[in-house]
C-alpha cells in the first residue's frame, strides 16, 4: 500500500532513457555490463544473477515505475557473442511516459534465469514462449511448460542450431508422422473413380 | 467469408454450410495447416461419411505456400486426398466459387459412387 500511495503523490515526470540507465548503474555498479544507445534507445545489458532485483527496482521506485512490461523475448547470438543468449525486456512506464530496455547475458552452459512472474504477472506466457523457443528455463515460474509448440516436441525451434525446415522424415514430431502414414495406408481405400 | 455473404452467395449453387463434419459431404481447406493441428484436421476428415470431397483452398493449404519452416505442412495433400485445389493468395471470392463449381462438375461426371437417385 505504501509504494502505492507514494507513486500516486509523484507528478508524472518523463526521464531521458539514458538517465534511467545511469540510475540501474548507480544502484547495481556490480550488475551492469554495458549500456548501449542507439537511436534515444538505450539498452542496458545486465549480468542475469540479480535480474530479479532490478526488475523490481525499476518497477517499483516511483520516479521509474516500469509499470508496463512491454515484450520479453530472447536473442541467440550463436557464433556472434559470447554468452550465447540474451534475454529481452522491453520496459515502459505508462505513468512519465518513459522506456528503457534491458538484457540480461544468459551463458549456454547455464539457460536458468530468475522469474520476473512475481513483479510482472503478465509476464506469465512471454516467459513461456521464450522457454518454447529458446529453452531458456525461468526459475520460479508457476507453471513453465511450452506454450506453442506440442508438448512431447524435441528442440527449441528459434536456436541457431536448429535447422531452419525442421527435422524431417524420421525425425519429424511423431504424431504428424503417424498422421501422414496412416493417410497413405487409407489411400487404397479412397474412390478410384 | 465473402463467398458465403450475400455479395458472391454460396447457396445459390446448392453449397450448404454445416455445423458438424458429419453431416457434410466436403471439407474446405481453408488456410496453413500447421504440424501441431494435422490430427486434429484428419479427424474431421475422418467424421466426414462417404462421399467426402477435399477443396486446399489457397496457396497455404495447397503447397504450403512462403512457409518452408518447422511448423508447416507442405500443402494439405500430404494427409487428406485433395479434390480441388483453389490457388491464390488469399483466393479471390470467384476463384473459390469457381473451385466449388468444378468440384461439382466433378461429382456430376462420377459413375456409380452416390445412388442413382440422388
Amino acid at each position: 500500500m505504501a509504494v502505492v500511495l507514494s507513486r500516486a503523490a509523484t507528478p508524472s515526470q518523463r526521464i531521458e532513457p539514458a538517465q534511467i540507465a545511469e540510475r540501474i548503474k548507480e544502484k547495481f555498479p556490480e550488475e551492469v555490463v554495458e549500456i548501449v544507445s542507439f537511436r534515444d534507445q538505450v539498452s542496458v545489458i545486465v549480468r542475469k544473477s540479480r535480474i530479479l532485483g532490478i526488475c523490481r527496482y525499476l518497477h517499483d521506485d516511483p520516479e521509474i515505475s516500469c509499470d508496463h512490461l512491454q515484450d520479453l523475448t530472447a536473442v541467440d547470438y550463436k557464433g556472434k557473442k559470447e554468452p550465447r543468449f540474451e534475454v529481452v525486456y522491453n520496459l515502459y512506464s505508462i505513468r512519465h511516459r518513459h522506456a528503457i530496455r534491458i538484457r540480461a547475458q544468459v551463458p549456454e552452459n547455464d539457460t536458468s534465469i530468475s522469474s520476473t512472474v512475481p513483479v510482472w504477472a503478465g509476464v506469465d506466457w512471454h516467459e513461456r514462449e521464450c522457454f518454447d523457443m529458446f529453452g531458456i528455463t525461468f526459475a520460479g515460474h508457476p507453471d513453465l511448460r511450452r506454450i506453442l509448440m506440442p508438448e512431447d516436441w524435441e528442440g527449441h525451434p528459434l536456436r541457431k542450431d536448429y535447422p531452419l525446415k525442421g527435422y524431417e522424415g524420421e525425425q519429424d514430431w511423431k504424431e504428424f508422422t503417424d498422421v501422414v502414414k496412416r493417410s497413405r495406408e487409407l489411400k487404397d481405400f479412397d474412390w478410384q473413380g | 467469408m465473402a463467398v458465403g455473404a450475400s455479395h458472391y452467395d454460396f447457396d445459390r449453387f446448392g453449397i450448404i454450410f454445416r455445423g458438424s463434419p458429419r453431416q457434410a459431404d466436403c471439407v474446405i481447406v481453408a488456410g496453413t495447416v500447421t504440424k501441431k493441428m494435422v490430427p486434429v484436421v484428419r479427424r474431421v476428415f475422418d467424421q466426414i461419411p462417404e462421399p467426402r470431397y477435399v477443396v486446399a483452398m489457397g496457396s497455404c493449404a495447397c503447397t504450403g505456400g512462403v512457409f518452408k519452416t518447422y511448423s508447416t505442412v507442405q500443402g494439405c495433400e500430404t494427409f487428406l486426398p485433395v479434390d480441388v485445389y483453389v490457388p491464390g493468395c488469399p483466393p479471390r471470392p470467384e476463384t473459390l466459387l469457381e473451385g466449388m463449381m468444378m468440384l461439382q462438375e466433378k461429382i456430376r461426371n462420377e459413375q456409380a459412387r452416390w445412388s442413382p437417385w440422388r
